[in-house]
């Protein structure tokens, strides 16, 4: 078993200067190799993802050399980027099993996550009987009282006050307990070649039904991502989203989650109604049934009540069986108005939920093999431009941003892609029109 | 950490935290009178607290048995249920043409318009109106009348609950010959009597009641519109934080969607309109 300790990183600087330090170092001690990973206040390497995918390839051709490469990583880096690192440094190797052996990507969604939850020693006792009092009162006597102290502690020369004790067997089998247990905690190891595999197998690309947009997107919104809509009101967006739901609910489950009661039962019936092929109307009537069973909606009011939504849908989702129809689509419409209300004010609050919320939702896009479609409004910019609501905070969490505009006086409507994993990244923020912008018209969501 | 994740104040957070509570698991195995000497506030608080941490660790590990969530309903079932719902009707044909029926139970409906135009007239028309019986095609329901200008005048309100009658009986007579003992026994005191009406004197009064009708509407189960009489009539003046403004009208609309949801009443949100000049885009 690989052994290692860890130890934060801030304490050395401190003894070093003695001066306190604004970043943070997690500093990794290896038997083969040290990986420092820093990162700055706001949690993020760089800004632009081309800078980011350079860093990364670079790191891990210099770290390439040695045996082992941990790279500890939020989602949203892992799945865009690595891949084309990997497949850069993949020309610079000749043997397959080399590269394999030598890459091990480590995927987290926070470093919080990494150390989830660190019982106090005691509570261990019922579920597993080695840790009892004895074992317990071993621990105290070098300071250690929970699973975290446990970590922190030396091991080594843990174990060889174990060895010198009585019951040395008893304490050495408490010991190799309580690593097991953390190793459960931590998110599995997945390989750079696994992350391909999953990537082809499940990370498919679901078809909105509206050309324009799937041509912009690449084919539709992608599985295991986040893709937020955004616009000013009456734009379109709720109205994409209703067409979403309707086509991919013929194969698989969607759920809405509705903030502002804009689910509208008649437009799904209507957008299913042309895209069902059927002659008799009771043939219709009976595959309209099936498929807009396979539509939940859910309102929610208030934060708080989405985070409990979201937490029944993953414990749903961890147990559903593998046949049947899976879910595949959330739709969140829309966020901005459940975190408006509490964001902005003095505390900070507001900000933390709005970044735990778009995490978890990436979370569940990954692991479940969602994909994820939010909304969110625009608010007013300098020189009277409009720009997307939840502030520059939000503006990295979701993989694609998609702006909506109508343009006045017609039922035409455009869209412009802000964001996109894929694609390369405007030079500003702004709606300038460029290459990327399309015209497309007769979305089909104007009154007939 | 998930302690953030707690329905609690930013006070109680706060303590929670300095006092070395990080996660919810920590707090399964206090007691509220060990909660309460440690934190420094009193029992109930910290009876709140516990019962909020428990009620999101029973979310977190309910069992997933059943196949659908709690409260979520599927498309079908949704369309059903609309196709079943009643309007109420505001007396004016056009209107209740673009309406698509009437103002919809479940649903918030805002009325907005320059001064003078109408728009308390057919608030209280729309008071009187939900109180139309059933064998009338009405919902027969109460009514809440919030009104933050003092525009409601009662003597109209007599007069429109009298014509109220009058149409009753008029329709009575003409397409219900075969039922002639069938007498309107509402007189307009009993329809006066089935509004209950609110005076609002400033924007904590008007979040306050909001924050109440939840309460009020579970004691009287048979109010089915809100009529709020000039919505954001306080929040024009004396509100120097735009941006607080904002939270406020927006956590305010979200509770009143969520009181149309729980209890399937209509909410009618009056409104005032104004004239902004802006400067033309020049193309």
């Amino acid at each position: 078993m690989e052994r290692f300790r860890w130890r934060h990183g801030c304490e050395e600087i401190r003894e070093k200067d003695g001066k306190k330090d604004k970043g943070e170092y997690w500093h990794w001690g290896f038997e083969f190799l040290t990986l420092c990973f820093c990162f700055g206040s706001g949690g993020q390497l760089a800004t632009t993802p081309a800078v980011k995918a350079r860093l990364l390839s670079a790191a891990l051709f210099i770290a390439g050399g040695s045996d082992h490469v941990v790279l500890v990583a939020p989602y949203e880096v892992v799945e865009p980027y690595i891949r084309p690192s990997l497949w850069a440094l993949e020309s610079n190797f000749q043997a397959e099993d080399e590269l394999k052996k030598r890459r091990r990507l480590f995927s987290s969604f926070s470093i919080s996550s990494l150390v989830k939850y660190m019982a106090p020693l005691k509570n261990l006792e019922t579920e597993y009987p080695i840790i009892d009092p004895s074992f317990r009162k071993f621990c105290a006597s070098h300071g250690i009282f929970s699973v975290e102290d446990f970590l922190i502690h030396d091991l080594y020369m843990l174990a060889a006050f174990a060895e010198q004790d009585i019951s040395s067997e008893r304490l050495k089998e408490g010991i190799t307990q309580v690593l097991s247990i953390i190793d459960d905690m931590h998110q599995p190891w997945w390989n750079g070649m696994e992350l391909l595999e999953d990537a082809k197998r499940n990370k498919h690309v679901l078809p909105t039904g509206i050309q324009g947009i799937d041509l912009l997107l690449g084919g539709g919104i992608h599985i295991g991502q986040l893709t937020e809509l955004v616009g000013p009101s009456s734009s379109g967006k709720t109205q994409v989203c209703l067409q979403t739901a309707s086509n991919v609910a013929s194969n698989h489950m969607v759920l809405y989650i509705d903030t502002s009661n804009s689910f509208s039962p008649e437009r799904i019936a209507y957008f299913l109604g042309k895209i069902i092929d059927v002659a008799s109307a009771q043939a219709k009537n009976q595959i309209l049934q099936k498929v807009m069973s396979n539509i939940l909606c859910h309102s929610v009011f208030d934060i708080f009540a989405m985070f409990d939504v979201l937490h029944q849908l993953e414990s749903h989702l961890r147990y559903q069986d593998a046949g049947g129809c899976q879910m595949r689509l959330l739709i969140v419409d829309s966020i901005s108005l459940l975190i408006s209300p509490v964001l902005g004010s003095s505390s900070t609050q507001g900000r933390a939920l709005m970044l735990s919320a778009g995490y978890l939702l990436k979370k569940l896009a990954h692991q479940h093999n969602l994909a994820v479609l939010v909304i969110n409004h625009t608010v007013g910019g300098e020189g009277g431009c409009s720009k997307p609501a939840l502030g520059d905070s939000w503006k990295s969490i979701p993989h694609s941003r998609l702006f909506l505009s109508c343009v006045r006086g017609s039922n035409d409507y455009n869209a412009l892609i802000l964001k996109h994993p894929s694609m390369d990244q405007p030079l500003q923020d702004d709606t300038s029109i460029g290459s990327r912008e399309r015209n497309f018209i007769d979305l089909g969501i104007g009154i007939d | 950490m998930e302690i953030w994740r707690l329905p609690i104040s930013a006070s109680q957070r706060g303590k929670l935290i300095s006092a070395g509570y990080t996660s919810l698991s920590s707090l399964s195995s206090l007691s509220p009178s060990e909660l309460a000497r440690e934190l420094k506030v009193s029992e109930t608080e910290a009876m709140d607290i516990l019962k909020a941490a428990s009620h999101s660790r029973g979310a977190e590990t309910s069992n997933a048995s059943c196949s659908i969530l709690e409260g979520a309903q599927s498309a079908w079932d949704m369309l059903h249920d609309e196709e079943s719902l009643m309007h109420i009707t505001t007396s004016s044909a056009d209107l209740d043409n673009i309406l698509g029926g009437g103002i919809h139970c479940k649903e918030v409906t805002e009325i907005g318009g320059v001064p003078g135009i109408g728009k308390t007239q057919l608030g209280m028309q729309i008071a009187v109106n939900v109180q139309i019986p059933h064998d009338f095609g009405g919902l027969g329901g109460k009514a809440i009348y919030i009104d933050t200008e003092g525009s409601f005048m009662v003597g109209r309100a007599f007069q429109i609950a009298e014509a109220c009658i009058e149409d009753m009986s008029e329709y009575n007579r003409f397409l219900r010959k075969d039922f002639q003992e069938c007498k309107i026994n509402m007189k307009p005191e009993d329809i006066l009597e089935n509004v209950f009406y609110f005076r609002i004197c400033s924007y904590t009064e008007q979040i306050a009641l909001i924050n109440y009708l939840d309460k009020f509407i579970s004691e009287h189960k048979d109010v089915k519109v809100v009529v709020v009489d000039s919505v954001t009539f306080h929040f024009r003046q004396d509100f120097d934080d735009m941006a607080l403004r904002t939270r406020v009208l927006s956590g305010m609309a979200l509770k009143l969607m969520n009181l149309t949801k729980k209890f399937s009443l209509a909410v009618v949100l009056l409104n005032q309109a104004t004239i902004k000049h802006t400067e033309a885009p020049f193309n």
